[in-house]
């Protein structure tokens, strides 16, 4: 009998022995261990700094495991999607997001020292003397808050949260996985109802992420879009994800008759698509604060226009929309599987320079120590997004290798291998 | 000056549809015999079904559409166009004469610049997105050799049938292989059920033997009236 404890990252046990091989992980099943180990060791790496200067050592932790979190939600996201109109063009490649959504639990635990050692550091708001009338650092802004910015309701939200990401993404998982082997007629339905229950809860658990995990680091500072603006940016991160994993597995001997340049296509699309939607998103944001003028508000974005930070805003329209944008117009280059992989990588790099972006520069506001002032991309920003997204890989490929790579029992799975683009 | 301009334009479009019209039974037929027809060194062809036949694109030989070049020309020239007009209506340099009015927009609110990326972004994202469909419908047409007021191929009783359960190739006179009794044998030989000649004069049944029996015949025009005195 299985391990109860990887039921926590594999919420099915091991069905890879009564799948056919041509739907199993035929990499080595022990491939996993590598970026397992390369993470532990960036992680170990990355430690060293908390002895050090740890407030950077917080910033950077916090940046790397929400650049994780985001693509679990947006994988998430992305099979709910595709179930509520029963899409069937994606059921090829759904076991791709899949892996990537059971992710919630590593996540839990990776996100644990943030709340139990790192709050301090991290969220200005709970230093106690802001909300004392006597005492000189007295923040009335932070003070009328209070209501909403404490810790008990904090943690009550995360863990709200995280049930929400759970309970869901658990349901879809084991619906999914569980029909490759105990196949059933209506799991299209009990697929549907959840998701159809589960994207007002998920997107409402995902928005208010967004202002508790990166909009409170800047107490003072609020945007309503920026629960939108955090989805954005993570649907688009888990597309470039899965894109890659698809494109990975091909390139590896996988599914090379089941995936091939119609779902890349497809999934290339996508790609595009929400691309532009985070540029519309974080371009909304960005105006309708420059319209209103309001010091409370421009003063987020006026910390990300000097010290060297203005280099990075302008780096993020570059390469995080106008370059994709026009690369990924054509048909040709999204059916290229080269010129496509580049494009995910270089998604799911600019991603992570735009949580960096919206994390980092807050540091300065809650400290006022010059040291952090001026846009600097440090090493344990480097170590700890290694180790995290090491775990994070090696996770996914550990529930890969012990189940079918594509949910081949699902009702529409003859029609996803065949169809075309008109 | 413009009538017969228009007028040849659409007497060229509906010349292209004189030729000969085959019926076959089913959708897989007609991409059999449009890939048997272009063996033989057809170029001028066209088909006609109620719906859209997969593979008849790669069967017809048919290059990937234009249609993408025109809507980001017309993009690209709503995005320039937009800017370029909130530039010049707040901010652009005073000319004088019939642009004067124009400028009459150099309005000073709450002390922003009179011209700036920020807020004409939504208006060149607008512009954008409405060149780039009307590009798109009017490409579309365009390609299509759309509007065709006059089509001869309506003639024939049974091109009728296109838009319900009949499947067409047609065979345009201005091919070079054309050789109306050569091509309608070949055309029969690959399954068509019936094969019709269609001119401007009317509609004709065309034989096995190659004789041709007029089945529908145009209208005679309408005489005009007699000017007013």
């Amino acid at each position: 009998m299985a391990n109860p404890l990887s039921r926590l990252f594999d919420p099915v046990d091991a069905d890879r022995d009564r799948v056919a091989r041509k739907y199993q992980f035929t990499a080595d099943s022990r491939a996993w261990i590598i970026p397992l180990a390369l993470g532990v060791a960036g992680l170990l790496i990355g430690l060293v700094g908390a002895f050090g200067d740890h407030y950077s050592f917080w910033y950077s932790y916090l940046t790397a495991w929400v650049f994780c979190l985001s693509i679990s939600i947006g994988a998430l996201f992305f099979v709910m999607f595709q179930h509520v109109p029963r899409s069937k063009w994606v059921t090829a490649v759904r076991r791709f997001p899949e892996m990537l959504m059971a992710n919630f639990w590593l996540l839990a635990l990776l996100g644990l020292p943030i709340f139990l050692f790192g709050m301090h550091d991290l969220y200005h708001w709970t230093h106690a003397e802001l909300y004392d009338p006597n005492h000189p650092d007295y923040d009335a802004l932070v003070a009328g808050k209070q209501a909403y910015l404490n810790v008990p309701f904090f943690y009550a939200r995360i863990v709200f949260y995280f049930a929400v990401w759970i309970t869901v993404s658990t349901k879809l998982y084991r619906y999914s996985v569980q029909q490759d082997t105990e196949p059933r007629d209506d799991v299209g339905d009990d697929l549907r109802r959840v998701s159809a229950w589960g994207i007002p809860l998920v997107a409402l658990a995902t928005a208010f992420a967004g202002f508790d995990l990166i909009m409170s680091l800047d107490p003072h500072w609020f945007s309503t879009m920026f629960g939108v603006y955090f989805f954005a940016g993570g649907f688009l991160a888990s597309i470039a994800a899965m894109t890659f994993m698809a494109l990975a597995y091909r390139s590896a001997g996988m599914l090379s008759h089941e995936v091939g340049e119609e779902h890349y296509h497809d999934l290339g699309k996508y790609l595009f698509a929400f691309t532009v939607f985070w540029t519309y998103i974080a371009f909304s944001q960005y105006m309708l604060i420059w319209y209103g003028n309001l010091p409370e508000e421009t003063v987020w974005f006026k910390h990300r226009l000097e010290h060297g930070w203005e280099n990075v805003t302008t780096a993020l329209i570059w390469f995080h929309f106008i370059l994709p944008f026009f690369i990924l117009i054509p048909r040709f280059t999204k059916r290229i599987v080269p010129i496509l992989a580049v494009m995910c990588g270089w998604i799911l790099v600019m991603h992570y320079i735009d949580l960096w972006w919206q994390i980092r520069p807050s540091l300065y506001v809650a400290t006022h120590n010059d040291a952090y002032l001026d846009a600097a991309f440090i090493w344990t920003d480097f170590a700890l997004w290694i180790g995290m997204v090491g775990l994070f890989v090696g996770a996914t490929m550990w529930r890969a290798s012990r189940h079918a790579i594509t949910p081949y029992n699902d009702p529409y799975y003859a029609f996803s291998l065949r169809f075309q683009n008109v | 000056m413009a009538i017969p301009i228009i007028g040849n334009l659409l007497q060229a479009r509906a010349d292209q549809n004189v030729g000969l019209l085959a019926e076959f039974s089913n959708p897989g037929e007609l991409v059999e015999a449009v890939e048997a027809v272009r063996r033989e060194g057809y170029t001028r062809i066209d088909t006609f079904s109620p719906f859209p036949i997969h593979g008849m694109d790669h069967a017809m030989g048919l290059p990937p559409s234009k249609l993408g070049y025109i809507v980001i020309g017309g993009g690209l020239t709503g995005c320039a166009l937009a800017f370029l007009m909130q530039w010049y209506m707040g901010a652009g340099p005073q000319i004088g004469g019939l642009w004067t009015e124009l400028q009459s927009y150099a309005l000073n609110i709450s002390g922003k610049p009179l011209f700036a990326i920020e807020p004409s972004v939504p208006i060149a994202f607008e512009l954008t997105i409405l060149l780039s469909a009307l590009g798109a419908v009017g490409g579309m047409l365009a390609l299509n050799g759309l509007p065709k007021p006059y089509n001869p191929l309506f003639y024939s009783e049974r091109f009728g049938r296109a838009s319900d359960d009949g499947f067409f190739l047609h065979v345009a006179e201005a091919d070079k292989q054309f050789d109306q009794t050569g091509t309608a044998a070949m055309l029969r030989a690959n399954g068509a059920l019936a094969v019709e000649y269609i001119s401007h004069e009317g509609a004709y049944d065309v034989n096995e033997d190659g004789s041709l029996v007029q089945t529908a015949a145009a209208p005679e025009p309408a005489p005009r009236p007699a000017p007013a005195h």
